[in-house]
């Protein structure tokens, strides 16, 4: 995937240029908020990554300038301005997602495939599968070697998130944004508490482990490897 | 004390300028009095003088010439210092008798010099008040030296100089002092006010309980100072605990990645070493989110907010959350709300739900196992109350002020997991909302009780 970062922070423009290319992606480095906007009008990319304060032109005014020129290409914000307003602010502007600095490299990657991914994978699904375990979108059950698994509704959030990006990271932070909608730092065992219960009632009855701790980071879900 | 300043002191310029205006009416009026005198007393001795001719002038008629000439001798020489002038003049102005050498010309009341026998003492030239006029041939002269006006002139202008001296002088003295008391005490507000911005704040204007402008003010000063210093005090205490709960973390982190360095140089995993130094650089991360965010609220003024939240159905969400980690931790969590009442506000969702979230992880933070944790929303008129009550350690009565501090902690060796900005958000956003926060004593335990403001309807 062909990836622009626009970062004036060199030191964190590094690591994330060094940590994407590991990742297989191309990344194309800009310093300057001007430098970026032209880049994205004449160059073909899958996805920016913009800095909010940008020397030149800020993030936000080089994606409403892209938006306004009709192109509608995937942005991730990055920024060390964490407050909800301008989350909310930089989503009005167009922008896909945004994440808060300092920030775990993987929440990094997970915040990027799921940009991609709801650009692509337009199709709906009505079930989830992941090894033995069955979720039921319609009817919101889970079954696991045949047997109902009862789950709340947040437990039940949580499964589908994780099933949907199988395979793949699902950071702390992303469950509660999306499951809880907190957009702040919450301090508190949320997730932790909720994932135990989920364990207890997905993975613990059965042999096989599906859910994983990635330490430090969250959580991912695949079968056996 | 700088007598300029003294001197250009409001108290002194307006008694100065009093003065001014005293002294112009004082010589007008002044003047007026003494012309008023003037002609008063002239047309008394002028009455005077025509009697006394009247007097002489019977004498001849009814005794004859000789006694005419005895009465004027004896009035020429009655008296003193040629105060009365008396004369008789014959054919060709010739003097028959008399002290008066020479006719004064016209006839009539007049009031003019004579040409005296007796100089006057003084040697001055003495005005007389004198009549003139034909006893058959001759010609009768009676005058009156005006001296009495002369003095009594001088009298009255000396006493009205002194008095207006005095008066003045007075004046000017008690603007000088009340010029100088107000001085001292713009002093001593002056003096405050400079120490403070020094960093001094203890001090205080002394208040001398009196009702002028300045003690008015100076007590404003004093509760104006008295909420700076806590200002100060708060901000001072929330930058050292800030850098105090700032330097733990990194104190530690340094501490486990110098040992992840040594594992590395040894060959062994840093694994652990390494997770360490994130935790702690991820607590350092969670208190710098909270500290801005914090500010952000509370710098934020009081905007209308256009979205209506349901505060019911944001705590119900909480409650469900919160009641499983409750559970966890052997503790349980109730909730009672009050049916058919309407909990929408106006507000933002994400920092009301941040509110309650630090209300509920508080509560189930502080309390050990068995803790009951119970969230009732009632709404009474146009106020809607969120109560969280708990029954574990509480915070004692002296101590429920300063939590709301940011960063005060009841525990000072911060065992409890927490950045000690809780409370305070709970608190910056309930000010946000126009509403309040009160804490209350559940004996044993905490009762958080949040008012805010509903919708009407």
């Amino acid at each position: 995937m062909k990836i622009l970062l626009a970062e004036d922070d060199t030191k964190v423009a590094d690591y994330i240029v060094a940590g994407l290319s590991e990742q297989g992606h191309s990344v194309d480095h800009l310093a300057d908020g001007r430098d970026a906007f032209s880049y994205c009008l004449y160059n073909d990319c899958d996805l920016a990554i913009l800095d909010r304060m940008l020397p030149g032109m800020d993030g936000l005014s080089v994606v409403k300038a892209l938006r306004a020129s009709g192109n509608s290409l995937p942005v991730l914000f990055l920024t060390a301005l964490g407050q909800v307003d301008d989350r909310v602010e930089g989503l009005a502007a167009g922008g896909d997602d945004y994440l808060t600095k300092p920030f775990h490299f993987s929440e990094l990657v997970a915040r990027i495939d799921a940009i991609v991914r709801r650009k692509t994978d337009t199709k709906t699904v009505s079930t989830l599968n992941v090894h033995d375990l069955t979720l039921d979108l319609l009817a919101r059950t889970a079954t696991r070697q045949g047997s109902v698994i009862d789950l709340h509704n947040k437990e039940f959030s949580i499964l589908e998130i994780l099933m949907r990006n199988a395979g793949r990271v699902v950071t702390r932070t992303l469950l509660l944004e999306r499951v809880w909608n907190f957009n702040f730092e919450p301090n508190t065992t949320v997730v932790e508490t909720h994932m135990s219960r989920l364990r207890g009632k997905v993975d613990k009855p059965f042999d096989t482990p599906l859910i994983h701790t990635i330490r430090n980071t969250g959580y991912s879900m695949h079968g056996p490897r | 004390m700088d007598r300029g300043d003294i001197l250009s002191g409001a108290a002194f310029s307006a008694v100065f300028r009093s003065a001014l205006a005293f002294i112009v009416m004082l010589v007008l009026f002044g003047w007026v009095a003494l012309n008023y005198i003037e002609r008063s007393l002239i047309t008394e001795l002028g009455d005077d003088v025509q009697q006394r001719w009247n007097i002489i002038a019977a004498e001849h008629a009814g005794e004859g010439e000789d006694h005419m000439v005895q009465a004027i001798s004896d009035l020429a020489q009655g008296g003193t210092g040629g105060h009365h002038a008396a004369a008789l003049f014959g054919e060709a102005d010739a003097l028959v008798a008399g002290n008066i050498r020479t006719r004064p010309k016209g006839l009539g009341l007049q009031v003019g010099p004579l040409d005296h026998a007796a100089a006057s003492p003084d040697d001055v030239t003495v005005d007389y008040i004198h009549f003139t006029g034909p006893v058959d041939d001759r010609t009768l002269v009676v005058g009156l030296r005006l001296d009495l006006l002369y003095r009594t002139k001088v009298l009255v202008f000396r006493a009205l100089t002194l008095s207006g001296f005095l008066v003045v002088v007075t004046m000017l003295a008690v603007g000088y002092y009340l010029s100088r008391q107000s001085l001292r005490r713009l002093q001593d507000i002056e003096t405050a006010l400079s120490k403070t911005s020094e960093g001094d704040t203890a001090i205080r204007i002394a208040e001398k309980g009196g009702r002028t402008q300045i003690d008015r003010i100076a007590r404003q000063m004093n509760l104006h100072l008295d909420r700076l210093s806590r200002m100060i005090e708060t901000t001072r205490n929330t930058a050292a605990a800030a850098a105090h709960d700032l330097k733990s973390p990194l104190g530690r982190a340094y501490l486990s990645l110098g040992k992840a360095i040594e594992q590395v140089d040894r060959g062994e995993d840093p694994d652990a070493a390494l997770t360490d130094t994130q935790d702690e650089l991820e607590k350092m991360r969670v208190i710098f989110d909270s500290y801005l965010q914090l500010s952000r609220i509370e710098a934020a003024g009081r905007a209308q907010f256009s979205a209506r939240v349901d505060l019911r159905d944001l705590t119900t969400d909480l409650v469900e959350t919160f009641a499983m980690i409750a559970d966890d931790a052997g503790q349980s969590l109730s909730f009672d709300v009050q049916r058919d009442q309407d909990y929408g506000i106006s507000g933002d969702g994400q920092m009301l739900q941040q509110m309650v979230v630090n209300l509920l992880q508080n509560a189930v933070t502080h309390g050990a196992e068995g803790n009951r944790i119970s969230v009732r929303l009632d709404r009474s008129q146009a106020e809607i109350r969120l109560a969280v009550t708990d029954t574990g350690p509480g915070i004692p009565a002296d101590a429920r002020q300063r939590v709301f501090e940011p960063f005060y902690r009841l525990d000072p060796s911060r065992s409890k997991p927490g950045s000690g900005l809780g409370l305070a958000l709970v608190q910056a956003i309930a000010e946000r909302h126009r509403g309040r926060v009160a804490l209350g004593d559940n004996e044993p335990g905490l009762i958080v009780e949040v008012v805010l403001p509903g919708i009407a309807g």
